[in-house]
């Protein structure tokens, strides 16, 4: 064909107006780039493996109990893996890290857009700018949410064998274990989502993947912890502590339904901010 | 119909007037170039348009819409702003597959474009792979994705080699025809020369010129250089041209004699028959940077110092 024809079955084919379902379908075809998706699902398996091994060997050496327990957590014992649930009792010390890691993968899909200029030529073609950012937060969560039932999986599939090394009983496994399951992949992929708005939020905000992840983890990391230093009556409010709270089930300080809706206040909160400043900012990069 | 319109657009970053008040028209059909030195405001200037910033001021149209919609024409326009942007660990098919969804454009139709580009056959490589030349090519193939009325790419050329450079100019006129308008933004004066139908001048956000290229290249100055064999015979030749009553200016033993190019050989006559051997015989007509230059009335360095030096009076008094 020559460069010159105009195709008219293509322009029929051209929506006038790009739907949200092509904005997803666009978003998925580069979240799930081999870098993103080996990086993904990799990191979150080689954490589900190393924690489940230290808390079933921290069992067997009671002093190094204190290491995988997450905040507001107290270690574990045996008798809280030999519970229904037990299987995935690690879940809640997984979640902090596999929080950190979808932080990165949201703020480096969004940020990177800014950091190689396809923001130019995706807001060019999907002018709607809430339609386009809403496409990727549905697209990043359903990557997410492949990557929280494949940590729930492993998880669980390492969770016998260890128990059987570390002699602990596997017979309350058998009890509800469905629902103990479908219980334990909520209660960690809505922490886990919450934390990839608030990657997203800060790489909408400061365009940069490398500023936005260093932003998040040091929030987790260091700003959390110094608060909880000087303030420490708040500590379980801030997001990191909430969230940790809601994928331990609830703690002490916040029960189970309290810290589900302020995980959902704060993933609210990130989005409308991420939508907000999306929307409104020219696109200079 | 025309492709562009703009009136009085402005954007202002700060106190800095990156477009200010441009008034131009852009005809449908044909290559149209968009000039200005780097920094001149090109690309700012296409970004309102294409609505990624908002003017400060002024209104404009694309295809008919205001640009303050841009929902309304984007489906009608492909676009290359700036540098091509791909991921690189996805390949050339990938990449294009990402950006057909995203406008609910067929898969077949990248199948067209990998043609038309002269990329069939290389849609598996990964984009990380491809040459700066290639990376150009797949960004017209993604740009011409939705095959469109208005093409606008922004500095195709940047960082080609002459073959890559011939490469995409033979493509880009190959894509203008009647119905479709290519808008190509540079600031290689001789890239735009050589492709465009039509002219939008710019340098510092603001309007030189807008209309046809021949238009702005009947203002090229044409002249005849002549140079005798021997400096002693300069006296001669000059004294044959003022016989002729031709104007003329000299610089050493050159003699620059206003007269249209093609009158080249009448000098040569004057010069035979006043008995003078010449060494050199040039006809030279202005190009598009000798006018670009005439009509801002210096070059880059000097125009931002000066420009540099109003800012400083400006801000001290």
């Amino acid at each position: 064909m020559t460069a010159t024809t105009l195709t008219t079955k293509t322009a029929d084919s051209i929506a006038s107006t790009p739907g949200l379902v092509n904005t997803i379908r666009s978003e998925w075809i580069r979240i799930w780039r081999p870098s993103f998706r080996y990086g993904g699902f990799g990191v979150l398996a080689f954490f589900s493996v190393l924690i489940s091994y230290f808390i079933y060997s921290s069992l067997a050496d009671p002093s190094a109990a204190d290491g995988p327990a997450g905040p507001g957590r107290a270690p574990t014992t045996a008798a809280d893996l030999e519970q229904a649930g037990g299987m995935i009792h690690a879940l809640g010390s997984i979640t902090s890290l596999a929080g950190i890691v979808v932080l990165s993968l949201w703020a480096i899909a969004a940020a990177s857009d800014y950091d190689s200029g396809l923001i130019r030529v995706l807001v060019q073609a999907q002018p709607s700018r809430l339609r386009l950012l809403g496409g990727k937060i549905i697209a990043l969560s359903f990557f997410t949410v492949l990557l929280s039932a494949a940590t729930v999986l492993i998880t669980s599939a390492v969770a016998r064998p260890l128990a059987r090394v570390y002699e602990v009983d596997t017979e309350p496994w058998k009890t509800d274990a469905a629902a103990e399951m479908a219980s334990g992949f909520f209660n960690f992929l809505i922490p886990v989502l919450v934390w990839g708005l608030i990657g997203l939020m800060i790489a909408v905000l400061t365009r940069s993947s490398g500023t936005a992840i260093g932003v998040g983890i040091g929030w987790l990391l260091v700003v959390e912890g110094l608060i909880s230093i000087w303030a420490p009556d708040i500590t379980h409010l801030l997001p990191g502590g909430t969230l940790s709270a809601l994928a331990a089930g609830g703690t002490a300080d916040l029960s189970w339904a309290s810290a589900l809706g302020l995980t959902l206040l704060y993933g609210a909160a990130a989005a409308c901010v991420s939508l907000f400043a999306f929307r409104n900012r020219d696109i200079v990069s | 119909m025309s492709a562009i319109t703009a009136e009085r657009l402005t954007r202002r970053f700060g106190e800095l007037t990156a477009v200010d008040n441009l008034t131009f028209e852009v005809p449908s059909g044909g290559v149209v170039g968009f000039v200005g030195p780097n920094g001149s405001g090109k690309s700012t200037t296409i970004r309102v348009l294409l609505g990624l910033i908002e003017a400060s001021d002024g209104v404009g149209t694309v295809l008919g819409e205001p640009i303050t919609h841009p929902e309304r024409f984007a489906h009608r326009v492909g676009a290359l702003i700036e540098a091509p942007t791909f991921i690189g660990s996805l390949s050339a098919w990938d990449n294009l597959r990402s950006m057909a969804a995203l406008r609910g454009i067929s898969e077949r139709r990248i199948h067209e474009v990998l043609e038309i580009v002269g990329l069939a056959g290389r849609e598996k490589d990964k984009a990380s792979t491809f040459s700066l030349g290639m990376k150009q090519r797949l960004g017209i193939a993604a740009a011409l994705l939705p095959d469109p009325e208005l093409l606008v790419l922004d500095e195709p050329t940047n960082g080609l080699d002459p073959a890559g450079i011939v490469e995409i100019r033979t493509l880009l006129k190959s894509l203008a025809d009647g119905r479709r308008t290519v808008v190509v933004s540079s600031h290689l004066m001789s890239e735009i020369q050589a492709m465009a139908d039509d002219l939008v001048v710019i340098r510092f956000g603001k309007l030189l010129y807008s209309g046809s290229l021949a238009g702005l290249m009947e203002d090229a100055v044409e002249q005849v250089i002549a140079a005798p064999e021997f400096g002693t015979d300069l006296p001669q030749l000059i004294g044959a041209i003022e016989s002729r009553g031709w104007a003329y200016t000299s610089h050493g033993d050159l003699v620059q004699i206003e007269l249209p190019a093609a009158s080249s050989a009448d000098v040569g006559r004057a010069a035979n028959e006043a008995g003078v051997p010449l060494r050199q015989l040039t006809p030279q007509q202005d190009n598009l940077e000798d006018i670009f230059l005439r009509l801002t009335g210096g070059t880059d360095a000097e125009l931002a110092a000066s420009r540099g030096e109003q800012r400083t009076t400006g801000a001290t008094s």
